[in-house]
């Protein structure tokens, strides 16, 4: 899912001014967010892919290509945050749903 | 491992320290709580189902063949135990028990004058063990 795109739009006043205008700083950064679900037949098995997941998450964040399933390509995309649903669900399988977002930043890093 | 069924007259019904006197039936059944239903960027169908939370309930409907103001009670907690058979023999005997707790008591009418129906949800003991045992009982009682 792509994040709202557009102006950054606040009002004159917030920034001192005396007017009921607004004003335009640039175009917000672009988000992508993935929602998922992490599978495995064993808890420690779930405990590999949220690991690898998270060895992605590096501080500072580096700039990749984001391509998703259908072949949709995002350059200078750097992922920024990731948060999983609020429980494991143990069922037939370990499972456990999740949101990564990704961001194209406006000075990339 | 449980299953649903439907026991018709069980002979002997235990509850607690309790029996049961006069149930017509037994039935228990098994019901998603939790449904996990997910489907891929690809198209409109699921591609993954999992039933993380599962109740398996029980319904116990006996005649009610004098005034009975005692218990059970919605909260009771205990071992509800039954034995089902085939034929009424001792062959192919079964002893269905389960650790369950009250969830309702009811009394419908029906044609055979007033009816007492209790809802129980049966307890695991550990959240991965099947609440529900059926053994073979031969003869016990």
């Amino acid at each position: 899912m792509m994040s709202k795109r557009g102006q950054l739009v606040v009002s004159s006043f917030a920034l001192g001014g005396g007017d009921a205008g607004s004003v335009w700083l640039g175009l917000v950064e672009t988000d992508i967010t993935v929602r998922g679900r992490l599978q495995a037949t064993t808890e420690a098995a779930l405990w590999v892919l949220r690991d690898a997941v998270l060895e992605e998450l590096i501080d500072p964040p580096a700039a990749g290509t984001l391509v998703d399933l259908n072949e949709r390509s995002w350059s200078t995309m750097s992922f920024v945050s990731y948060v999983e649903g609020d429980r494991t669900d143990r069922g037939r399988v370990r499972s456990v749903a999740y949101t990564a977002i990704f961001r194209k930043f406006n000075t990339p890093p | 491992m449980g299953a649903e069924m439907l026991a018709m007259n069980p002979r002997v019904v235990k509850f607690g320290t309790a029996s049961w006197e006069g149930v017509t039936s037994i039935s228990v059944d098994r019901g998603a709580d939790k449904v996990v239903a997910e489907v891929s960027d690809l198209g409109p169908h699921v591609v993954f189902v999992d039933v993380p939370e599962q109740r398996v309930t029980a319904r116990v409907t006996a005649d009610l063949l004098t005034d009975d103001l005692g218990p059970p009670r919605p909260g009771d907690s205990g071992a509800l135990v039954f034995f089902t058979s085939p034929a009424g023999t001792d062959g192919g005997r079964k002893k269905v028990s389960m650790t369950a707790v009250v969830t309702a008591v009811r009394h419908p009418g029906g044609p055979r004058g007033l009816a007492r129906v209790i809802d129980l949800i049966a307890v695991s003991s550990d959240g991965v063990a099947d609440p529900v045992t059926i053994a073979d009982a031969g003869g016990e009682l």
